[in-house]
């Protein structure tokens, strides 16, 4: 399968502080498009966790533990029609970084050594009968 | 006979010409045999200011010995400035005291790229220059780089004094433009919270505490802001090494704002996508607070349209120039244009916890991105020296009380006396400030009028000198659209001379001026509007001509229509248009 529609998603652990609990935050999302829209994730975020999140900006958040984070970031892949998301905690991130030389390895790299969830149900328009179809 | 069209199918290579000078001409010596230089500069017609980034890592490997001339032929700046010269080119150096997103390691010699920066998310900093290649980020705050640096900038310095190098050099500060939260702040790739920094931070505490012997205020304070102030001292630390090494030749310091380089870009651009719109945004932020932009690590294909022409007209042939020569304003202040500025505002520095509301969150910046679109500048220093060449009656001063200092405070008062316009937020003002100013109107026997409107509105007047003192944190919270109207009243009373323009959403448009020449001496002043229309759609634009103001010319056309009449012109631009007006202002 390609990856050149997967949706990387980049996410953190934050400590809690005050009266704030720790959780997981979203840090980044993006596909070969670009950004993914923010608007999205944040009608995703309502939807799923029946909150509105913390603020409208990035970091999306908060999620209380990974499966949360993952269901919420497989929602956004089926969203958007993506055929993957690739799920990449900072840690992860800032070490494929440092092995990359060029931007395309970079994303490649995001892509492929994340946690990784299928979209079985995304509709390939890579194709020819793809974009007829679609 | 038909002609034959080359057809390619595969990824069109970086020109060579492109790669030396990736934009608002800069060179990059070292990408190019030193034979080749001079054939270069020849080609080279887009200016005859040439700008010169120090390539550390290009003159030593081991950090033992400096390459200057000895044996690359590539490393003789000398050579460099001879050949520029030849072609009829002045050589600017410039030496970046912080990490540099355009070469590898940010520049760094690879012996001393150890530990990379991390962001305020903890992420390592990642660049892509215009040939797609991946620059990482290693920290300053490694006391070994700062080491290196001085012996680096100390050979620099004994190589230009033997060798006669008698060109400028600026000390560059590199970083970009915000997207997000921090929306149009300029930060610098200074910044670093890893494990160096936090280990120098650690022991910059413990010299501080030693210092004062006093525990309970430095561990009151915030931390954060005690992080800006290390992450300040030590950047201080580089600069003026640089400067005391390169006291012949030194200029001053400069800021750069790399278009591409803030982390929404760099995640577009992985996957090839650039975002010309928030570049030209960012263009004009990068003005109005005295950064200026940088497209080099954005690719030619991405220049070619409407940005290419807004670098080209707004940077490289004017803001840069102005930033880097002195006499600018001073020789030629009726052939070149600078920036239109009314207001200069004085704002909280990002980053850093503030009690009172800022002028965006007044709504001031609103206000001018409606009637004076990028017309002012923005700054977040504090300790502001009073300039007396500088002519202060013609603009508008924004200061806040909260975080208000000595020299601040001195030079609005000076400000003021000399008959300049001061607006002072006084939410947040220190009551010896308060104490002091209301002694300065007794002992000057100066009358205060007193008006309620939204905010208690305190007017002071003397000579052409005017001071209004208000209280922000009562506008916070009222309608946008009545802070709007707040802020029309109140600088209507300054009776500023200025053409209202509407626009749709996404043209943007920049005011430049200048003094009138000989031959236009009908005129004080002309003022240049130069719109740009980077949608793919089309565009209005209303000019409402004002008394005092008269169309002169109409030059750098391209696909937009005009219709004029006495009191209006009505621009129609089509996707990628761009025009400029030149207005002649007279009493």
């Amino acid at each position: 399968m390609t990856n050149n529609d997967a949706i990387v998603m980049i996410y953190d652990y934050k400590e809690g502080a005050d009266l704030k609990p720790s959780a997981y935050y979203l840090y980044h999302a993006f596909d070969e498009n670009g950004l993914v829209e923010l608007d999205t994730m944040v009608d995703v975020y309502e939807e799923f966790i029946n909150q509105a999140p913390e603020t409208s900006n990035l970091p999306l958040g908060p999620f209380d533990d990974l499966n949360f984070l993952n269901q919420f970031a497989f929602k956004v892949c089926e969203k958007n029609d993506n055929s993957l998301v690739s799920l990449i905690s900072v840690k992860d991130y800032n070490a494929i970084l440092e092995e990359a030389t060029t931007g395309s390895e970079l994303f490649q790299d995001l892509t492929e050594k994340g946690n990784r969830i299928e979209n079985l149900d995304h509709s390939s328009k890579s194709g020819l009968l793809g974009k007829l179809f679609h | 006979m038909i002609d034959e069209v080359p057809v390619s199918l595969t990824t069109p290579v970086p020109r060579d010409f492109d790669a030396v000078f990736p934009g608002e001409n800069w060179f990059l010596y070292w990408k190019t045999s030193a034979s080749l230089w001079q054939a270069k500069f020849q080609e080279y017609t887009e200016s005859n200011r040439i700008v010169v980034p120090i390539n550390w890592a290009f003159h030593t490997e081991t950090g033992e010995s400096y390459n200057f001339a000895k044996e690359r032929p590539e490393t003789d700046l000398k050579k460099l400035i001879e050949a520029a010269r030849s072609a009829g080119k002045e050589i600017t150096f410039i030496i970046p005291i912080t990490p540099a997103p355009f070469l590898p390691n940010g520049g760094l010699p690879s012996f001393l790229a150890r530990t990379l920066s991390l962001s305020p998310s903890n992420m390592v900093y990642g660049n892509l220059d215009g040939e797609g290649n991946l620059n990482k980020i290693y920290s300053f705050f490694d006391t070994r780089v700062y080491q290196a640096f001085c012996k680096f900038v100390g050979a620099l310095g004994e190589y230009f004094t033997e060798a006669g190098v008698d060109s400028d050099i600026w000390g560059a500060s590199f970083g970009c433009i915000e997207n997000g939260i921090d929306d149009g702040n300029f930060s610098d790739f200074f910044y670093d919270r890893s494990s160096v920094f936090e280990q120098g931070f650690s022991r910059y505490l413990e010299a501080k505490k030693s210092e004062r012997q006093d525990d309970e205020v430095v561990c009151v304070r915030d931390e954060e802001a005690q992080k800006i102030e290390f992450h300040n001292t030590i950047k201080d630390l580089y600069y003026q090494e640089a400067k005391e090494s390169l006291s012949g030749n030194w200029e001053g310091s400069l800021k750069f704002g790399f278009l591409g380089a803030n982390s929404e870009a760099f995640f577009k651009r992985l996957s090839g996508n650039d975002d010309t719109l928030a570049y030209s945004r960012q263009v004009m932020e990068s003005m109005i607070r005295n950064v200026v932009p940088s497209s080099i690590l954005v690719p030619h294909r991405s220049k070619k349209g409407v940005l290419g022409k807004q670098l080209s007209d707004l940077i490289a042939n004017s803001f840069l120039e102005s930033k880097l020569r002195h006499d600018y304003y001073d020789d030629d202040s009726h052939i070149t244009l600078v920036p239109m500025r009314f207001f200069e505002v004085y704002d909280y520095e990002s980053g850093r916890a503030h009690n009172h509301a800022s002028w965006d969150n007044l709504g001031l910046l609103h206000y001018f991105s409606r009637d004076y679109r990028w017309c002012f500048s923005l700054s977040n220093e504090t300790c502001i020296p009073f300039d007396e060449s500088t002519d202060h009656e013609e603009k508008i001063h924004f200061y806040h009380g909260e975080r208000m200092n000595r020299k601040a405070f001195n030079t609005l008062l000076k400000i003021f006396m000399s008959g300049g316009k001061v607006i002072l937020n006084r939410s947040g003002l220190g009551i010896d400030y308060l104490k002091r100013l209301e002694s300065f109107f007794l002992e000057n026997s100066l009358k205060v009028e007193k008006v309620n409107f939204h905010t208690i509105i305190h007017n002071i007047v003397l000579g052409e000198g005017r001071l209004i003192i208000l209280e922000g944190d009562k506008l916070e919270d009222l309608n946008p659209s009545v802070k709007l109207t707040f802020w029309k009243k109140l600088l209507d009373t300054f009776n500023l001379k200025h053409i209202s323009v509407k626009t749709t959403d996404g043209v943007d448009y920049f005011w430049r001026t200048r003094t009138s020449s000989p031959s236009e001496l009908n005129y004080e002043e002309i003022r240049r509007a130069s719109f740009y229309n980077p949608t793919s759609y089309k565009q209005k634009i209303h000019i409402k001509m004002k008394k005092n103001f008269a169309l002169m010319k109409v030059l750098d056309e391209h696909n937009v229509s005009i219709q004029s009449s006495p009191n209006e012109q009505v621009i129609d631009m089509l996707p990628g248009g761009v025009i400029s007006m030149d207005f002649g202002v007279y009493s």
